[in-house]
């Protein structure tokens, strides 16, 4: 029985080192394709600097990338001021609790095509937004916010309320008690919501075709690029390893940031 | 003067007909108190009695739909919001700030009110040296120990100076070795320093120890208040008897087993009757009083309604011993 339990273990542990490799793996291989003579094989070989001394010399995917950085940038302070709120009053609510989380996280349940077509046909014809950067908005908010509210409201509801009631009881005006102990106590939450807000926004596709108008995205450049298969293609590994490792290692330093916070 | 009137004058608290409804279930129901300045007094009563609703009342933390009175050193508190109040609570589980120090969890009383970064580290360390804590300054909250914790908490509440100290089952979370040495504690900063204390507590012991007086409550009402011995002694109702004194715990029977209930329904009613009316010196009616529910005139219609829910409550009674 005991050594039937130990093999599990040791298989479930094998398991989420499988899984963890299934993460990261293409990373590492695309990692090693954009150092490679011919990306497009599949197969790393005859390894090369030359494709990221032609990204650092290209210019086209400059524009996009920062105009990503800043929608990106615009979702996740809306997702955090957006989800605070919310978070906050839930577990205070009396009664509708389900009801309005339901509310809130069924539209995940809605394809981003389908989103990105709503946001397209609804809001364009209906409230005239012009399609652009702030239709982008729009439609990356609505789709990362139900992401934001979850980290928040995992804070929240494990937040004592009476730290709160603690700090009024101690003589501090309700701002204070906002600045000196809910944020702090929320801080997870917010960071958890901004870098869904990022995340989601800067590599979303599927409703950024609809919604972009004439503005490219850099996910909407790289599509343009692979499918166009043009010359510029084999700078799309290179950029896309970066971003990633980029992305890696901004998750890492906020992970230990949090850790140092709530430890 | 009558009696009451001279303790009216000589109360530091005084609380007259408070009524708080939560949603439809009235927590208190027309709860009147006096506190002396200088005294310990515990609130005692089975758990949703309405004595933590009471404290938190007194703390500002609730709004009482309706209050008659509620003056704390004369001054009327009943429009003045928890952090303006000239009072301070030890909580239940503590509720210290976890991501501060235990030094600056004691200091942040004074943080609040603008005292200088040197005073108020030096007043924390003297209130932290009070109870035993001088080298735990720089402590996190989360390396004390559960006694440690409830000592920092104390020595957070005293560091403000407040007029009304307010304890809500401060030694619910303790065992009992903790909680004599507390006790000696709790009386010793009282006696020193000239404290007026109220304490909410379900232990009959901890309240028959350490108490100058005891109000015991039930169901939202006071049912007596006395000095400890009073109390034991001479027990009001069947229900301050039978809560002060011990015995089998009550059971709601079952509505189809009939001998059960009717005898259920005998006995709730002998619960409600006075003990003897000769030695029973209460100045409370000692029937529960029926017409308490006209005293909180804003929720009648909403309280009949949930009139099943509150004859409920009434029966669960006799459940005295802290379930620890």
């Amino acid at each position: 029985m005991d050594a039937a339990f130990r093999a599990a273990a040791r298989l479930l542990l094998a398991a989420g080192f499988g899984i963890t490799a299934l993460i990261y793996a293409p990373v590492a291989w695309l990692a090693l394709l954009s150092v490679s003579a011919d990306p497009l094989s599949g197969w790393p070989g005859g390894f090369t600097t030359s494709w990221y001394a032609s990204l650092s010399a290209s210019l086209g995917w400059r524009a996009p990338m920062l105009r990503s950085l800043g929608i990106a940038g615009i979702v996740a302070i809306l997702c955090v001021l957006a989800a605070v709120p919310p978070a906050r009053a839930w577990p205070r609510m009396r009664r509708g609790r389900v009801s309005f989380a339901a509310l809130i996280l069924l539209p995940l349940g809605v394809p981003g095509i389908v989103l990105g077509l709503l946001v397209f046909t609804t809001w364009r014809v209906l409230f005239g937004v012009h399609m652009g950067a702030w239709s982008l908005v729009l439609s990356h908010f609505i789709w990362a916010y139900p992401f934001a509210l979850i980290s928040m409201l995992v804070v929240t509801l494990r937040t004592d309320p009476s730290l709160a009631e603690a700090a009024r009881d101690l003589g501090a005006p309700p701002l204070r008690v906002l600045c000196d102990i809910e944020l702090p106590a929320l801080m997870p939450g917010i960071v958890g919501a901004g870098l869904f807000g990022f995340l989601l926004s800067f590599t979303e596709l599927p409703r950024s075709i609809f919604t972009g108008g004439q503005v490219q995205t850099l996910p909407l450049y790289s599509f343009a690029q692979a499918s166009a298969h043009s010359s510029q293609i084999k700078l799309i590994f290179c950029l896309n390893t970066l971003i990633s490792l980029a992305s890696l290692a901004a998750a890492a330093v906020l992970v230990v940031l949090l850790r140092r916070r709530t430890a | 003067m009558t009696s009451a009137a001279r303790l009216r004058d000589a109360a530091l608290l005084h609380a007259k007909n408070i009524c708080l409804a939560h949603g439809t279930v009235a927590a208190l129901d027309g709860v009147s108190l006096d506190v002396r300045a200088g005294e310990l007094l515990t609130i005692l009563g089975p758990s949703g009695s309405g004595k933590t609703s009471l404290l938190r009342v007194l703390a500002g933390l609730e709004t009482p739909q309706t209050a008659d009175a509620l003056t704390i050193d004369g001054a009327d508190m009943r429009a003045v919001p928890a952090h303006l109040r000239p009072t301070a609570t030890v909580f239940q589980h503590y509720a210290l700030f976890p991501h501060l120090t235990a030094g600056a969890n004691v200091e942040y009383g004074l943080r609040v009110r603008g005292v200088p970064r040197a005073a108020r580290r030096a007043q924390a360390e003297r209130a932290l040296a009070l109870l035993r804590l001088a080298d735990k300054y720089d402590r996190r909250i989360d390396q004390l120990s559960g006694g440690e914790r409830q000592r920092v908490a104390f020595a957070r509440a005293l560091v403000t100076r407040p007029l009304l100290l307010l304890l809500d089952e401060p030694m619910g979370a303790l065992d009992e070795r903790l909680r004599a040495t507390l006790e000696a504690d709790i009386r010793a900063l009282q006696q020193s320093q000239g404290m007026t204390i109220v304490q909410v507590t379900h232990s009959r012991d901890e309240a028959l120890s350490m108490s100058d007086r005891i109000v015991v409550m039930h169901a939202g009402r006071v049912v007596q208040t006395g000095a400890p011995e009073d109390i034991f002694e001479r027990p009001s109702t069947r229900f301050v008897a039978a809560f002060m004194g011990g015995g089998e715990p009550h059971r709601w029977p079952h509505r189809a087993d009939r001998p059960a209930w009717r005898a259920h329904r005998l006995r709730r009613a002998d619960l409600r009757r006075p003990v003897d009316r000769r030695t029973a010196a209460a100045p409370w009616p000692a029937r529960l009083p029926r017409r308490a529910r006209g005293s909180c005139p804003a929720w009648r219609g909403r309280l009949r309604r949930q009139s099943a829910g509150r004859r409920r409550a009434h029966a669960e009674l006799p459940r005295h011993h802290a379930p620890d």
